[in-house]
């Protein structure tokens, strides 16, 4: 009995140092390259259906809800940098897209309250959605052809997967303590 | 309405800028700004995909033994073709002799390991370990032993850029092996690859082999391309287009083969 509760005594402490860490705004920029480092690499073996989560985006979204929008910008930025540099179109599309959501939840969080943890997976949903359907629109715009039931299951999954990954992450760090 | 415009002048028009500043200095200087990241982020990249590596392996350990077990059968058997096509391919060359043909050129290669792949799901491509340092330039085709599997689209000192047969980017001239019908193969971004252009009387059957036309430039003439799985009729109704199957299991690949000459 001591033992567990010495164990559960030591895993809230892990708990309470890993959330307090996260605030600190330079351990972000470690946290978003990481990630990508996942996505290019480890999430590979993780794929369902052919679809793996977009961790980076929905790092980039609790970002902007975390931190004021200036920080929360620059961040979004590198997180757009680092995607572009895989991309194969010539322009800067992940970059401006971070940098367009980021200046969108700032304006949205001004309007409205993220406190709850649906109303943040929801959000990330949506954000996720988005900017599946702004890059069907720059592969259309660019001569690129991504069918619609391709470009649907994919967006459907890649938003689904995303939240499914999210819900274990916010079991282990608390976003209203920020 | 005038307060809110001088507001959003002064809180968001910096941001704008800074944006636009960012996206033009990126757009400018992205060939080489992007090459040099990649080659700085060459090494993390290499230890990510050993985990990845062998977290696949534990995830997957009973449907690899099971394949495993497969493949020695597989292996086994090709064994035997391999004989016949050994006896098959001296007999061939005795008779170009005999008829004075022209030796086909050997494809010259150089074979590189898979570092990354692209982080999101809206485009396929993969990061091999070899650069201009190996000799690699823009636009050269890759293969793997099982046949075509996309071209170079940026090269730096020790890794390069290559666009995957699926990506909707790509597009390569095709024939059917057995009629020589011509058609181009483009990429879907799923697990399948389209023959598009193809006329409505195009001599096409399902488990036809597609390979290379030697149309597109540098592309060789005969890579295996894949197997048609099924046939439609496109939207126009003016012609056909056919579901190709890759002969390359392009979510699985380690190890790619560059083709240099």
């Amino acid at each position: 009995m001591k033992r567990i509760l010495r164990r559960e005594r030591v895993w809230y402490q892990m708990k309470g140092r890993l959330n307090s860490h996260l605030k600190n705004y330079a351990v972000f920029w470690g946290i978003i390259f990481l990630t990508f480092l996942l996505e290019a690499t480890v999430l590979e073996a993780l794929r369902v259906f052919g679809v793996k989560p977009q961790i980076t985006l929905a790092i980039v979204v609790i970002i902007n809800l975390i931190f004021d929008s200036k920080r929360a910008f620059f961040l979004s930025i590198f997180a757009g940098l680092l995607k572009d540099i895989f991309a194969v179109n010539s322009f800067g599309i992940n970059l401006s897209l971070y940098a367009l959501f980021s200046f969108l939840i700032g304006r949205l969080t001004k309007k409205i309250s993220f406190e709850h943890r649906l109303s943040i997976l929801g959000l990330i949903f949506s954000v996720v959605v988005i900017n599946a359907i702004f890059l069907r629109f720059i592969f259309y715009l660019s001569g690129c052809v991504v069918y619609l039931g391709i470009f649907l299951r994919i967006m459907a999954l890649e938003g689904i997967y995303t939240l499914a990954c999210l819900s274990v992450l916010f079991r282990f760090f608390k976003l209203k303590n920020f | 309405m005038f307060f809110y415009v001088r507001k959003f002048k002064k809180k968001n028009l910096i941001y704008f800028l800074i944006t636009f500043a960012l996206l033009l200095l990126f757009s400018i200087s992205l060939p080489y700004f992007r090459v040099s990241l990649l080659n700085i982020l060459n090494g993390p990249l290499r230890i990510f995909t050993l985990i990845r590596r062998e977290l696949e392996g534990i995830i997957f350990y009973h449907r690899n033994l099971i394949q495993l077990e497969q493949l020695k059968k597989q292996v086994d058997l090709l064994q035997q073709n391999i004989n016949t096509i050994n006896e098959l391919r001296q007999e061939n060359q005795r008779l170009k002799n005999l008829l004075n043909l022209k030796h086909d050129l050997t494809l010259k290669v150089i074979a590189a390991k898979v570092i990354a792949r692209s982080p999101d799901n809206w485009s396929s491509l993969i990061i091999i370990d070899k650069g201009r340092v190996s000799g690699i330039k823009k636009g050269m085709p890759v293969m793997s032993y099982l046949g075509l599997v996309g071209r170079v689209v940026e090269t730096g000192e020790t890794t390069s850029k290559i666009v995957l047969i699926n990506d909707p980017d790509f597009a390569v001239s095709g024939i059917v092996q057995r009629s020589r019908q011509e058609g181009l193969i483009c990429g879907s971004l799923g697990e399948y690859l389209l023959m598009r252009y193809l006329p409505k009387d195009a001599d096409i059957q399902v488990q036809d082999v597609i390979v290379t036309s030697g149309l597109t430039p540098r592309y060789p003439k005969g890579i295996l391309i894949g197997r048609v799985l099924s046939l439609a009729d496109d939207f126009s109704g003016m012609g056909r287009y056919a579901i190709v199957k890759p002969a390359v299991n392009l979510s699985r690949i380690e190890e790619v083969l560059v083709i240099v000459q």
